[in-house]
Parts: C-alpha cells; sequence; structure tokens
C-alpha cells in the first residue's frame, strides 16, 4: 500500500517535472491502478458462438453522474449504439448483449436513468454506421459485423443532488422505484435547446468515481461458462463537464453538441504511463485522442496461454487473446461523416495528427499492424511458428482484435487470426511485440473443459504489459 | 364477313412471331408448370424433414432442461456415444445452465445428412453478487446429423 502511494505520489510530481513547465499540473490522464475512472474502457464484447456480454458500471460517489456509453464494432470503431446513463450516488447499472438472431441486442432490467430508453424487448444494434451514405470504409456491411467490438463510458458531468438541482436530483431512485425525474432528464437530452439546462446541472467533473465489472457468459450446453475482468479505468481524463446531448447534429445542434461526444479523444490532459522497469511517469501528449494513446501505450503485451488435449486427465483447453487499440479510430478511420473516426472537418475535439503511431489508414476493410510474436512453453522453450492465419505475417488488423492458439476458436470470431504451432506445444506464455509502441489494452481466455462439471470453467486473465522506454 | 386485321404479308410476319414465341416461352412456360407441380411435394417434403428434425430438438432440450442428462445423452450422435462414455457426457453438459426454453427459429439443411438448427435459448442468468436473476435469451446454433435414418446432436467440441 505504502509502495502504490509513493508511485503515485512520484507520478504526479514526475509529470510536473517531466513537463519541464509546459503542462499546467500535475493532472494526467493514465491507467488507474485501483480501478477507478472517468473513463472505463471495456475491451470485448461479443454476442457469437453462444457467448453474451454483461456489462456492470457503479458510481461510487455522492455525486449523481452522467456517463456516456458507446459501443464500437471491432473492425473500425464504427458506434454501432450510443446511449447515456444517470447514475444516481452509489448506483449501480446493468445490462447485457445477446445475439438476437439479427444482431445484437442490449437488454436491462435496471431502474437506473437512461436516455435513450432500453426497451423491454431489448435495443438491437443497427448497421447505419458503416451503411449511412458516406461512411463507406471498404468493410462488411453486413449485420455480422455487430457482433463483437468493445465499449466505453465516459463521464460527461457530475453533480450534487439536492432540492436546488431538481434536473440532477430526477435521477435519484425514490424506494427502490425507477427514478420520477428521469423524464425531465430525458426532455432535456433530447431537446436541441437543453443543453445549457444540463451544463448548469451537472457543473463538476469529479475525480474518478467510476468502476466497471464485464462477464462473458455462454449457456449453451456443454459450455456453461461465466468469465468475469474489469474494463481499463482511466484517471484525470479531464478537469471540465463536457456534457452533450442525445440528439444528431443538426441546424440547431453542432456536432460538439451533439450525442457523438464525447469521446476518447475529448482529454484535456496529457498522457502519462509508468514504466516499471524505469519507475517512472513518462508524460506524452498534452490533450486529446493522443493523450489517451500516450496513457494506454505499449511495446509489448503478454499472457499465457494453453491448448491442449489431455486425455489421461480427461479434459481439453482453448485460449483466445483479445487486443483492443481504443483510440486507433481516431488514426485510421479518416472517414469525414458523423460516424468516422475523423468526424466532419474540424469538428471532432483531440483529433490527433496524422495515421502514426499506426501504420495505415482503414481501407478494404483492414488497417495492418505488423507484429513479432515470441511464443514459449512452461520451461521457455520457444515455439517455431507454421502459420498465421489469415496474413502470411503476423499482424494485427482491426480495432478489436482476437488471436487463437492453433485454430482454438473459443471465442467464435470469424475475424480472429490463428497461431499455428507445433502441438506438442501445450502451455506457456506468448508476447506480442509492436514494432512501434501502440495504445493496447485487453485479456486472454482460457476455457477447460473436463469430464469432470467442477473442472469446466472459462476464465480471463488480464494481459501484462512493457511499456516503451523514453 | 371476316374482319381482316392484317394484311396478308403482315398476316404471316404476325403468324412467325407467334410461332417463335410460341417456340421461346411454351418450354419455358412447361418446365416452370410442371417445377411449379415438383416444387409442391418437394416443400412439403422438406417441410417433413424439417418437422421431424425439429421434433428431436425439442426432445433433446426438454432433457436438458429437465437436467435429465441420461435421456440428453442418447439424443447425441452414435459416433459421439462410441467415444464418450455417459459420465464424460454428464462432466461436459452438466453445467448448471438454468436453461428454462427454446424455440427453434430456422432450419438450414446441409445436404441430406446433416442440418445446422437455429434456435432462440431462453435461460436465467444468476448474478451472484447482485443476487438478481437475468432473464436472458439468445440466438445460438446448433450442428445435427441424419444416421441411419435418425436425427442426432452433434456435439462438436
Amino acid at each position: 500500500m505504502i509502495n502504490r502511494k509513493m508511485k503515485q505520489l512520484a507520478l504526479a510530481v514526475g509529470v510536473a517535472l517531466g513537463g519541464m513547465g509546459l503542462l499546467p499540473s500535475a493532472e494526467a490522464v493514465s491507467v488507474s491502478a485501483d480501478n477507478l475512472g472517468q473513463v472505463l474502457i471495456f475491451p470485448y464484447y461479443t454476442v457469437r458462438g453462444g457467448w453474451n456480454t454483461l456489462l456492470g458500471v457503479t458510481n461510487t460517489s455522492d455525486r449523481v453522474v452522467a456517463v456516456k456509453v458507446r459501443f464500437h464494432e471491432a473492425l473500425n470503431s464504427r458506434d454501432v449504439f450510443d446511449f447515456n446513463i444517470i447514475l444516481s450516488p452509489w448506483d449501480i447499472w446493468t445490462g447485457w448483449l445477446a445475439e438476437g438472431g439479427n444482431g445484437p441486442v442490449l437488454s436491462t432490467t435496471d431502474l437506473s436513468c437512461t436516455v435513450g430508453a432500453i426497451p423491454a424487448g431489448g435495443q438491437p444494434f443497427t448497421t447505419t454506421a458503416y451503411t449511412a451514405s458516406g461512411t463507406d470504409d471498404g468493410g462488411p456491411t453486413t449485420v455480422d459485423r455487430l457482433r463483437e467490438g468493445y465499449v466505453e463510458m465516459i463521464m460527461m458531468g457530475a453533480a450534487v443532488a439536492n432540492t436546488t438541482n431538481p434536473l440532477a436530483a430526477g435521477a435519484i431512485h425514490k424506494n427502490g422505484a425507477a427514478p420520477t425525474g428521469c423524464g425531465a432528464l430525458t426532455a432535456a437530452f433530447t431537446s436541441p435547446t437543453g443543453l445549457p439546462s444540463l451544463q448548469a446541472a451537472f457543473p463538476e467533473y469529479i475525480p474518478s468515481p467510476l468502476k466497471g465489472t464485464f462477464a462473458l457468459v455462454n449457456a449453451s450446453p456443454g459450455k456453461g461458462f461465466n468469465a468475469v475482468g474489469l474494463p481499463t479505468a482511466l484517471n484525470n481524463f479531464r478537469t471540465t463537464p463536457f456534457m452533450t446531448l442525445q440528439l444528431p447534429p443538426s441546424g440547431n445542434v453542432p456536432f460538439t453538441s451533439s450525442g457523438y461526444e464525447p469521446t476518447l479523444a475529448a482529454a484535456t490532459t496529457t498522457g502519462v504511463y509508468y514504466n516499471a522497469s524505469t519507475d517512472l511517469p513518462v508524460p506524452g501528449a498534452p490533450s486529446g485522442a493522443a493523450a489517451v494513446s500516450s496513457a494506454l501505450s505499449v511495446s509489448s503485451v503478454l499472457n499465457e496461454w494453453s491448448r491442449r488435449d489431455n486425455p489421461g486427465a480427461g479434459w481439453s483447453t482453448l485460449t483466445d487473446w483479445v487486443v483492443t487499440f481504443p483510440t486507433k479510430a481516431f488514426y485510421a478511420d479518416q472517414n469525414t461523416s458523423v460516424y468516422g473516426g475523423w468526424g466532419p472537418p474540424g469538428q471532432r475535439q483531440g483529433l490527433p495528427q496524422g495515421v502514426a503511431p499506426f501504420t495505415e489508414t482503414f481501407t478494404e476493410g483492414q488497417s495492418c499492424d505488423q507484429v513479432n510474436l515470441r511464443i514459449y512453453d512452461r520451461e521457455e522453450q520457444p515455439a517455431p511458428i507454421s502459420a498465421f492465419s489469415p496474413w502470411v505475417t503476423p499482424q494485427l488488423c482491426y480495432e478489436a482484435n482476437v488471436l487463437t492458439f492453433n485454430q482454438g476458436a473459443l471465442l467464435a470470431s470469424p475475424n480472429a487470426s490463428s497461431i499455428s504451432y507445433p502441438t506438442s506445444f501445450l502451455f506457456g506464455w506468448m508476447s506480442i511485440d509492436f514494432t512501434t509502441p501502440l495504445p493496447a489494452i485487453g485479456f486472454a481466455i482460457t476455457s477447460r473443459d473436463s469430464g469432470n462439471a467442477l473442472l469446466s470453467e472459462a476464465a480471463l486473465y488480464d494481459h501484462s504489459y512493457i511499456r516503451p522506454i523514453r | 364477313m371476316i374482319k381482316v386485321l392484317y394484311e396478308p404479308k403482315e398476316y404471316m410476319v404476325y403468324l412467325l412471331r407467334r410461332l417463335v414465341m410460341i417456340l421461346l416461352v411454351y418450354p419455358a412456360m412447361t418446365a416452370s408448370v410442371v417445377a411449379a407441380a415438383e416444387a409442391v411435394p418437394a416443400a412439403e417434403a422438406v417441410q417433413a424433414r424439417r418437422a421431424v428434425l425439429e421434433q428431436r430438438v425439442a426432445a433433446w432440450w426438454d432433457a436438458l432442461i429437465r437436467q435429465d442428462f441420461s435421456a440428453a445423452y442418447s439424443f447425441t450422435s452414435p459416433g459421439y456415444r462410441k467415444s464418450y462414455s455417459l459420465t464424460a457426457f454428464k462432466g461436459k453438459f452438466d453445467k448448471k445452465s438454468d436453461w428454462r426454453g427454446i424455440k427453434v427459429v430456422d432450419v438450414d439443411f446441409k445436404g441430406d445428412d446433416a442440418a445446422t438448427v437455429g434456435i432462440n435459448m431462453h435461460f436465467v442468468y444468476h448474478d451472484p453478487q447482485a443476487e438478481r436473476d437475468f432473464d436472458m435469451r439468445t440466438y445460438v446454433q446448433e450442428p445435427w446429423v441424419l444416421v441411419d435414418g435418425q436425427w442426432w446432436y452433434l456435439v462438436k467440441d
């Protein structure tokens, strides 16, 4: 505990010093070591292969907190559904995604105020973000593209809930029932003239009130998996609120006030990561998407894997890895529609300059970055990689990438790359080394399928990272 | 008096056109009529085939929902049962998923002896922390095979 606090202190001081006077304060957007944040990034959702994704967010503060929730499809990060949750103090919201037969459907039984409302039968996602006029990115235009991706939750603003602030106080549950003021909140968020009242009602941007959890659940016969994980939490994302309407841009609603903001590009603080090898904080870009990219920047992604059949013990294992680049669209998707990463010219807050650190723009359905893979068994023996399918050289071409070991396909992703190696290698660890540091998050998921029900399970394992040395 | 509609030359052209039309269209019409006539029993056959398969799917799921894994085991393919014992099956399938019901949504026959069955699966997820039950419905696809005139659930992994 003392060690952690010392490091946090070092971080704060280091940022101030590291910026050599360029930084306005010690506040800097960084990955939270304590799993609380102003922003939560859930690295993956899926409804493929019988999988369902549960999401939960807790407001750990005594304030009413307005949160933008945005679902991005996996290939090019297009916004396939977004809405706002107005969390009352100490409130939890939960929901889940399931396959509806024509793509994912978001459902909830929660009573918290959401704008828009999630219908009792669930809210289906739409393909509009890549099928509407001007949105073509060369990728597939089918419903299937909606079936996997990642999720971001961004605090928009916070408020003391009392009688002098009836709009925000309207989010509070009374006697365990739905908030009576949700109608007024909805009216404010969906009126072209509602922004001033929202800005007045949510004047604060408080430190890290959000805690998240997610679970990948598969109830198909023979599966019965419930793998639980934590989202990546970002501290000090902004210093001021960024309230927006839940409306598309129009004559009365500028893009920056529309539901397409805020995004991860809305950071107002310097990006910083803690480098364990030097025990120093490393500051990066001063704001915007580049600041978040700095905070998430890694040279290598490391984790364990297991892929084996063990007839003697009567069980087998599968492993998939998820590697998500949550800011990649701001570099690689240069489409200027409201759904594009860049957005309408001059409108998107905090855009970076150019494609770097990524290699190429998203065209013809992909944007690839070459990587090097080092795969070892548990006794440090390196495994020769015989194939990396579908590409010849190992590369990651999407925003949320799935890697599967020897065609295991645990997550049933058709976008997965399969790493092939001799089956004599049963388990071990692997490092994905980027040629240029990239902003990445994710996890490994391993299942064990056994004749003994007690040994049949699936679990998520957070990745470990090597940060770039500067 | 016969009303002359065409000059003789024009009439010849008209007759030739009719002949060409008849030669071109009639076989096609005949073929489509014959095909339609044949399609009726073919569609009925597919429907009957689907009904038999759906009955098996419903019975398999009825056993799963009742947690009668011995009965459910009897629906798995002969190849699977040769390789895996009832105990192994129970170990794999008795995962305490709280299934409540299914509805067959679509059936995609893959040739004569295989099919993918799309179902809406209704189950309850018991959130361990919230002590709250989530009534979840999701669409999944199941592989089935026809062996010795009977449909069997194919355990793929």
